[in-house]
């Protein structure tokens, strides 16, 4: 198939003098998992109620596999769109056992049929032994599976997920992620999940846009969207990230206080002789105890799996090192830091 | 990647997606100029029927300003005599005390039979409720029987050379006969609010460390905020239209004045001027719960599903409580139905013939349940604008919904004849008409509990339901109604209570010859024969109680 | 498979819709006439209770095979109800409590064949014709019976008197009252009427909603004198018996307290039976319906040849004021003085 699941052209969205959404091109394609990454307001929730029909856009508009759904003038309501919604709470009716609430969106169907899928999505979820339940007889990680189990029955072209393990504990959250990595997979079922978690957008998307003020800045895989984010604003969103000021060279090298360092840049060419400032990932921040380095360990924090050092160098800036767990540098002493990636860094020209 | 696919029917669901045509939102202005558009438009299924209710509300206040209109300048120098700033200011007195005073018999009655261990916890909610049923015009007038200066209990009292008792009218026997015969607005409203309360709420505080008293103080009775202020409301509007209570204790409220006009001027006009201002009055009482009410706004999506919780225990307070419980029934109910009795056994000692109105007993029930089943319909477009759809139209709507209820019944009665004689000719003077007034009348006392138990549902699951392919309809009736079930059955149930008493609508509206249990009563008594009148008004408390009954059992399922 | 619970909560509602069917069907109107020598409909608006007049409605169904068909309400709601129907209005004959709101309708009456006028006095009817009257009732001083003869009032004036202080009570929003207050204007003149009104308020007199509750005060002592209609009294009388504690105190001075006024009817204009309306109306005046309103309503009939109740004294003996009764139409008049002396709002 050629066109995309879900197609959102120049689309916009005010609340009052609020732009919530600014002008998103968005495409989803089939099989296709989207993590939306963003801090609170930053209208990623807006996003998906576009998308579901339950906005309607002030301005551009939206398809599904190519039929348009959505402009400012009329808009095709939810519930004939075949799209599948699961929200933050949740949302199962309370008065509905899980049997009836998976069944809910299979009304159209012959009562065999549907009482087939309904045990097809029970199974799929694992919750075969669950559907005489009232939703409060559930935990809140089978609440989730069964809001899943529900939105997947009718087997629509994209589901919509709403920070959707945000109400789990964080042990849970890992499983639970996998889990719904496995399912949406199996269905190969389009996805586009809202998050505030980098690590959740990581693990289980294949692409990620990251939104700040409505308007989507990046949309790439995981890896270049931490490894080479757009801006230094995207970068604050999808890594620990610190900078370090330099000055372009040619070829793409940028001289900085840690040395001569391999850059890419988010404009086509640093021209050489202009001001940049360098993305530093606490991984690319080697350190080496040296009496005579020029920087100090103004602080660090153990972590368990890993330890933070965060290095004052002596012009002023501070950078953050991620070291092994049993990393002894203490406190106050001295070392020699050293920028070491196997790919080249992101530079962002800069003032001076 | 791809392993098994769930049976596809994917072609199916995209097709309806092709098929569908783009459904055009209501929206108030065309849409390049709308800078703002900060809530979903409402959709035309909720906004048709919410517009065509709010018309029909607005039916009394055309009508008024159609007789104001032709109002000579006479009655407005009546309407703006220093006089009439008086009696306006007696009636927000006697709103004021009444609101409070049923809030402070109310919630404690609702507390002791929801939430503790009181003795005879059945009988006393049900009978709780039933003081309701009384009509004022019935209590007050018994009231005064009994507690009068020489009234039966001073009869009682002369062998103990008790000569006179101290004079009950005035302010404070319309303000006693009046929370004591409308306390259950408050009180049945915040039974359901305590009801569908969270009981892992009281739970956690009682773990805290609070005990049952700071519970009830610190959570309890916040949350019952809404519940509290839309039965105050109720009793409210319900004060400002009275004329039973104030008239027979002598108490010269606003709409005793109105009242006054028709009864010995013959004046329409004076009167419809005059109850302008008591639709004024209304209009400030429904701003004041507005700001009472504040954004407070609780989803549960776990409604309905409450689990069964364990009674305080009272300890040592638990018969005092029932006592004070019991004094109250006895006032309220115990007095009215005591007087009665007495009437009704020395009717017959006296050799009337014991009637049993059985048409008219059946006509009041089915003319009941036709309003209660049509205004807890109704209510639900009205509450769902208001919760769903906040806005200018939805606050107009909410409160043109409330002016019928502060009116005196017989204003709203003559706006439908007046109406209903010119434009709904087949209808008028048949049950449909008569069951259209009661609605207009009482549409507020399904709206509140509507209102709450809409606002306990949170809109998501609505929402999931859309998504889920279900029309506006479905998502209606299998999500939104069943959910709300609880509080359209306490409005269908109030509303029911109060038509089983209701006077001036259904003498002015009935069918020719169409006789109800409240008009048996009034026919009687009009012309002092008590022992008749006293079979009727015994027959409305207990055919009241059965509904009432249901109710309360069905709640311990 | 529905569960327990929505099974549950699906019963009650079935119930009441099942309830709400049947009751649907339950007597919308009063039933079909069906009587051999069926005469056709009347419509009749009846201020006067169902239980005062029932009976001899029903006598008059008996008797002229006429279907009659009634809406009872207080007389001032019917009358308003009238008034707001306007041309579209049912009702062929209007049956009011008081001659005020007769008055008030009048425009809206078919002027009465002359015959039917001149079956009651002249004061009992209509001076353009166009109500008649169909039964009397007296203006008295309800008094309670530990009042001995010497102390009870003489004269309305007298209760100014600082005596009856805190002791009398009036229904000034009774339209009986306020044709007593019009003969008074016109008797004792405007001045002295607001003297007298004036006076009352002074007297602390208390207010009143309607007759029955000042009958029922007066008999319990809560006051000690009342100014009502005569014959509440006797419904009291008829069920508590003998021990009741109150009784009329008839004035008799030719004053406005001694005023002899009428329920009375009449057929609008717009109504569609009306010769039907006449037959009715010609019933009431009848013996045997005027003997009714003597034996069973206590109250004084207005054709020749019916004796007067045996408790009741006799029309010829009252002595009531010799009044025009055309100027009691003058309701307006009364009303604002009520209300510049403050006795209404």
């Amino acid at each position: 198939m050629t066109a995309p699941v879900i197609r959102c052209r120049r689309l916009t969205k005010r609340f009052g003098s609020v732009l919530a959404v600014d002008s998103l091109d968005l495409d989803v394609w089939h099989g296709e998992i989207v993590a939306i990454l963003g801090g609170s307001g930053s209208g990623k929730t807006t996003l998906l109620r576009l998308i579901a029909g339950f906005e309607l856009p002030s301005d551009g508009a939206i398809h599904v596999e190519d039929v348009e759904v959505s402009n400012p003038s009329s808009a095709t309501p939810p519930d004939l769109r075949s799209i599948g919604m699961v929200v933050q709470e949740y949302a199962l009716f309370p008065h509905m056992t899980v049997e009836r609430n998976i069944a809910f969106g299979l009304d159209r169907l012959p009562a065999a049929h549907r009482r087939a899928r309904v045990r097809e999505a029970l199974a799929l979820v694992q919750l075969q032994d669950m559907s005489e339940r009232y939703p409060y007889e559930l935990s809140g990680g089978q609440q989730q599976r069964v809001a899943l189990a529900r939105t997947l029955a009718p087997s629509p072209v994209t589901v919509l997920l709403d920070e959707p393990f945000s109400n789990l504990d964080s042990s849970m959250t890992r499983r639970l992620r996998l889990e719904v990595e496995r399912i949406l997979r199996s269905q190969r079922t389009a996805a586009i999940f809202v998050t505030h978690d980098r690590e959740e957008a990581f693990a289980i998307s294949d692409r990620v846009g990251v939104m700040v003020d409505g308007r989507l800045l990046q949309i790439d895989t995981p890896e270049r969207v931490y490894h080479f984010p757009a801006s230094p604003e995207v970068a604050a969103i999808t890594g620990t990230c610190d900078f370090i000021h330099g000055v372009a060279r040619d070829h793409g090298r940028i001289v900085t206080e840690l040395g001569m360092l391999h850059c890419v840049s988010s404009v086509d060419r640093l021209a050489p002789g202009q001001y940049a400032t360098v993305l530093i990932h606490p991984d690319d921040l080697e350190l080496i105890p040296d009496p005579d380095g020029q920087g100090v360990v103004a602080s660090r924090e153990f972590r368990g799996d890993d330890v933070i050092l965060t290095v004052r160098l002596d012009s002023g800036a501070t950078l953050r090192s991620r070291r092994r767990s049993f990393s002894t540098l203490p406190a106050g002493s001295r070392v020699r830091p050293s920028a070491v990636k196997t790919m080249p860094f992101m530079a962002y020209p800069a003032d001076p | 990647m791809h392993s098994h696919r769930m049976h596809s029917h994917r072609m199916h669901t995209i097709a309806r997606v092709r098929t569908s045509l783009a459904y055009p939102f209501i929206r108030a202005r065309p849409c390049r100029e709308c800078k703002d558009d900060r809530s979903p438009p409402a959709p035309a299924l909720l906004l048709v029927p919410a517009l065509l209710v709010g018309a029909a509300m607005a039916l009394p206040l055309v009508y008024l300003a159609m007789r104001s209109v032709g109002a000579s300048s006479e009655a407005w120098e009546l309407f703006f005599r220093l006089r009439t700033a008086q009696i306006l200011w007696r009636s927000v007195q006697l709103v004021l005390i009444v609101s409070f005073g049923s809030l402070l018999v109310g919630v404690p009655m609702a507390w002791l039979t929801t939430r503790s261990n009181v003795p005879m916890r059945r009988p006393l909610s049900v009978l709780g409720a039933l003081p309701l049923v009384v009509p004022t015009y019935v209590g007050a007038f018994l009231a005064i029987s009994a507690l009068g200066p020489r009234g039966l209990l001073q009869d009682m009292l002369e062998p103990i050379g008790v000569d006179r008792l101290p004079e009950i009218y005035g302010l404070p026997g319309a303000a006693a006969t009046l929370v004591l015969l409308s306390y259950p607005y408050v009180y049945l409203t915040v039974r359901g609010a305590l009801a569908r309360m969270d009981p892992s709420l009281d739970e956690s505080a009682r773990l805290l460390g609070q005990g049952a008293v700071a519970v009830f103080f610190k959570l309890t009775l916040p949350q019952l905020r809404p519940a509290m202020i839309s039965g105050a409301l109720l009793v409210t509007l319900y004060t400002l239209s009275d004329f039973g209570a104030v008239s027979l204790m002598r108490y010269e409220s606003f709409t005793w004045a109105i009242y006054q006009q028709y009864q010995s001027a013959f004046d329409r006009t004076a009167a419809a001027v005059l109850s302008l201002g008591l639709v004024g009055l209304a209009a400030a009482a429904l701003l004041i719960e507005n700001l009472a009410r504040g954004r407070s706004r609780y989803y549960r999506s776990s409604s309905g599903a409450a689990r069964p919780r364990s009674p305080v225990d009272l300890k040592a307070l638990r018969w005092p409580a029932a006592a004070l419980a019991w004094l109250l029934l006895a006032c309220a109910l115990g007095i009215p139905t005591a007087v009665l009795a007495y009437w009704l056994v020395s009717g017959i000692a006296a050799g009337e013939p014991l009637l049993l109105l059985w048409t008219a007993a059946r006509n009041a029930v089915s003319v009941s349940l036709l309003a209660a089943l049509a205004a807890a319909a109704l209510a639900i477009p009205v509450a769902a604008m208001s919760v769903r759809h906040p806005g200018a139209v939805a606050a107009a709507l909410y409160r043109i919904s409330h002016t019928g209820y502060a009116m005196p019944g017989i204003v709203v009665a003559l706006a439908l004849v007046f109406f209903g004689s010119r434009l709904l000719t087949p209808a008028y003077q048949t049950i449909w008409l008569l069951v259209f007034s009661y609605v207009i009348l009482f549409l507020p006392a399904a709206l509140g509990p509507a209102r709450s138990s809409l606002l306990q549902i949170s809109p998501k699951l609505e929402e999931s339901a859309r998504i889920l392919g279900a029309s506006q309809l479905r998502v209606i009736l299998s999500v939104t109604g069943p959910l709300m079930r609880s509080g359209l059955l306490m409005g269908g149930a109030l509303v029911f209570l109060i038509t089983m008493k209701e006077l001036p609508s259904t003498l002015i509206l009935g069918p020719l010859g169409f006789e109800t249990l409240a008009t048996a009563v009034w026919s009687a008594s009009e012309e002092a024969f008590f022992a008749r009148a006293a079979a009727p008004a015994l027959m409305i408390v207990l055919v009241s109680s059965i509904p009432v009954a249901v109710m309360m059992i069905r709640e311990r399922t | 498979m529905p569960s327990r619970a929505s099974l549950m909560s699906a019963a009650p509602l079935a119930l009441i819709l099942a309830l709400a069917a049947a009751c649907a069907g339950v007597q919308d109107t009063a039933p079909e006439p069906s009587a051999p020598g069926d005469r056709g409909g009347l419509v009749l608006y009846s201020g006067r209770s169902e239980s005062l007049v029932g009976p001899v409605v029903q006598q008059f169904r008996e008797a002229s095979g006429i279907d009659a068909q009634v809406k009872y309400g207080s007389t001032s709601e019917i009358a308003a109800t009238i008034q707001e129907e306007g041309g579209s209005s049912p009702a062929d004959v209007f049956w009011a409590q008081d001659p005020g709101a007769l008055g008030a309708l009048a425009p809206l009456f078919a002027p009465l064949p002359a015959d039917m006028l001149e079956a009651v006095p002249q004061w009992a009817r209509h001076e353009g014709g166009r109500w008649v009257g169909i039964s009397g009732r007296a203006r008295v001083i309800v008094y309670n019976t530990e009042l001995t003869e010497d102390q009870l009032p003489k004269s309305l004036q007298e209760l100014t008197d600082p005596r009856w202080k805190g002791r009398v009570g009036w229904p000034p929003a009774n339209a009986s009252f306020r044709v007593m207050v019009t003969a008074m204007r016109h008797l004792w003149g405007e001045d002295e009427t607001r003297a007298w009104l004036e006076g009352m308020i002074a007297n602390d007199v208390k207010v009143f909603p309607k007759n029955t509750p000042i009958v029922a005060a007066a008999a319990a002592g809560e006051v000690d004198v009342g100014l009502v209609n005569h014959y509440y009294l006797h419904r009291f009388l008829a069920e508590r018996g003998d021990e009741f504690g109150a009784r009329n105190l008839f004035l008799n001075d030719g004053g406005p307290g001694s005023l002899v006024m009428v329920a009375g009817a009449a057929i609008l204009e717009t109504g569609k039976n009306r010769e039907n309306a006449e037959s009715f109306l010609r019933f009431m005046l009848s013996r045997v319906a005027q003997q009714y309103f003597a034996a069973s309503t206590y109250e004084y009939p207005l054709i020749e040849g019916i004796d007067t109740h045996y408790l009741l004294p006799s029309l010829d003996v009252l002595a009531g004021p010799d009044i025009d009764f055309a100027l009691l139409n003058d309701l307006e008049g009364t009303e604002k003085l009520l209300r510049d002396t403050g006795v209404i709002p």
